[in-house]
């Protein structure tokens, strides 16, 4: 599934305290070969909500 | 080996810091003057540097590239006459000695590092582009530790002059939506801020890429600051975020966004999703970098925000 990068964000802004948006992000920017911005919301993931995910594990 | 170039035009307020940063560097200098009418010949006439008096046109891209085809030597090394050289002269030294290549320079502005190709080898073949604001574009230019600071102004021109050459620009090219761009930025810089997002609004509609980002940018931050319109600022804003999630500077505006709205917890999390995101930049990237926006400012505005909510 394509991911819509500005249906992630706006996730995001309505709830940053949820993983929801940012997994979407980490999709998008995985899809898009984007690896740099990639590896900084996995970063993100990590460090923000204790998860690390990867372009084919990503929760729900 | 080197040739180091300055092209003035009335710069007797910095010319001497700049000749004075660059002493040490082994290499020619040589300065093209457009006409200067203060002490910027008479401060030149003190240093080793070759000075040309030039014909003052309004095209400073094709002055720097007859000046990059009357250089001599191997290298062009490109510095203004209201920048310092503060670091990276022993770099200069071991990069003209490398391989053939182009490099980055750091330039700090204000807080604010931007980066642009001022050092490459002749056969790299590059030329300046645009009658003014003049640039060099090479994708593949490394950024190297080489560090200028700008001590003066930004232009050889005053703002009257500035204008005329884009309107002229825009007349030569009138599909072009280069002159638009400066354009935006110059109203901004004279704080003419209707018109600033007028020109903006132009050049997004057709343009994207990395210097559409930043205007979007800059943009959000006037929708935010000056005309209050806190929905256009965000959607602006978050638009930027997809195209560098990296940007510390881009988290901290809808952090502000936030504080405006009195939603202090949000703006709590956006601030320090700038925080940990900027943490991942890596500082040779191409884009620029407003150091105070990756630590010092999300942290005091972090403070604020929790004064509110005890």
């Amino acid at each position: 599934m394509t991911i819509d990068p500005v249906s992630a964000i706006l996730k995001v802004i309505e709830n940053p305290l949820s993983k929801k948006g940012f997994q979407e992000l980490l999709q998008y920017y995985t899809q898009t070969n984007r690896l740099q911005d990639a590896e900084a919301i996995n970063y993100l993931l990590k460090v923000k909500f204790n998860a690390e995910y990867t372009n084919r594990h990503t929760e729900q | 080996m080197l040739n180091i170039q300055i092209v003035t035009l009335n710069n007797d307020k910095t010319i001497k810091h700049t000749l004075e940063s660059i002493k040490s560097i082994a290499g020619s200098v040589t300065v093209y003057d457009l006409g200067s009418t203060d002490q910027t010949l008479s401060i030149c006439s003190s240093y080793k540097v070759k000075t040309i008096k030039g014909i003052f046109i309004d095209n400073i891209s094709n002055i720097k590239n007859d000046l990059i085809e009357q250089n001599k030597k191997n290298w062009n090394f490109f510095i203004e006459p209201w920048e310092v050289l503060v670091s990276g002269g022993e770099d200069i030294k071991a990069l003209v000695s490398n391989n053939p290549s182009a490099y980055k320079v750091q330039i700090i502005q204000n807080e604010v590092i931007g980066k642009e190709t001022r050092l490459w080898h002749k056969t790299s073949n590059l030329k300046f582009e645009n009658p003014i604001f003049e640039f060099v574009s090479c994708p593949d230019a490394k950024v190297s530790n080489i560090v200028l600071y700008n001590i003066g102004q930004s232009s050889l021109f005053d703002n009257e002059k500035q204008l005329e050459i884009l309107k002229k620009w825009k007349i030569e090219q009138p599909l072009s939506a280069e002159p638009i761009y400066y354009e935006a930025f110059l109203h901004l810089a004279n704080s003419n801020y209707n018109e600033f997002l007028a020109c903006a609004e132009s050049y997004l509609f057709k343009s994207s890429g990395m210097a559409a980002t930043m205007l979007r940018f800059y943009y959000a931050n006037i929708q935010l600051k000056v005309f209050d319109n806190l929905p256009k600022s965000s959607s602006a804003i978050a638009q930027c975020i997809i195209d560098n999630p990296k940007m510390a500077e881009f988290w901290c505006l809808l952090g502000d966004i936030y504080f405006r709205l009195t939603k202090f917890s949000k703006a709590i999390e956006f601030y320090n999703t700038g925080i940990i995101l900027g943490s991942q930049r890596k500082l040779n990237d191409e884009w620029t970098i407003n150091v105070k926006k990756y630590k010092d400012y999300p942290l005091a505005m972090i403070a604020r925000c929790n004064d509110f909510l005890v």
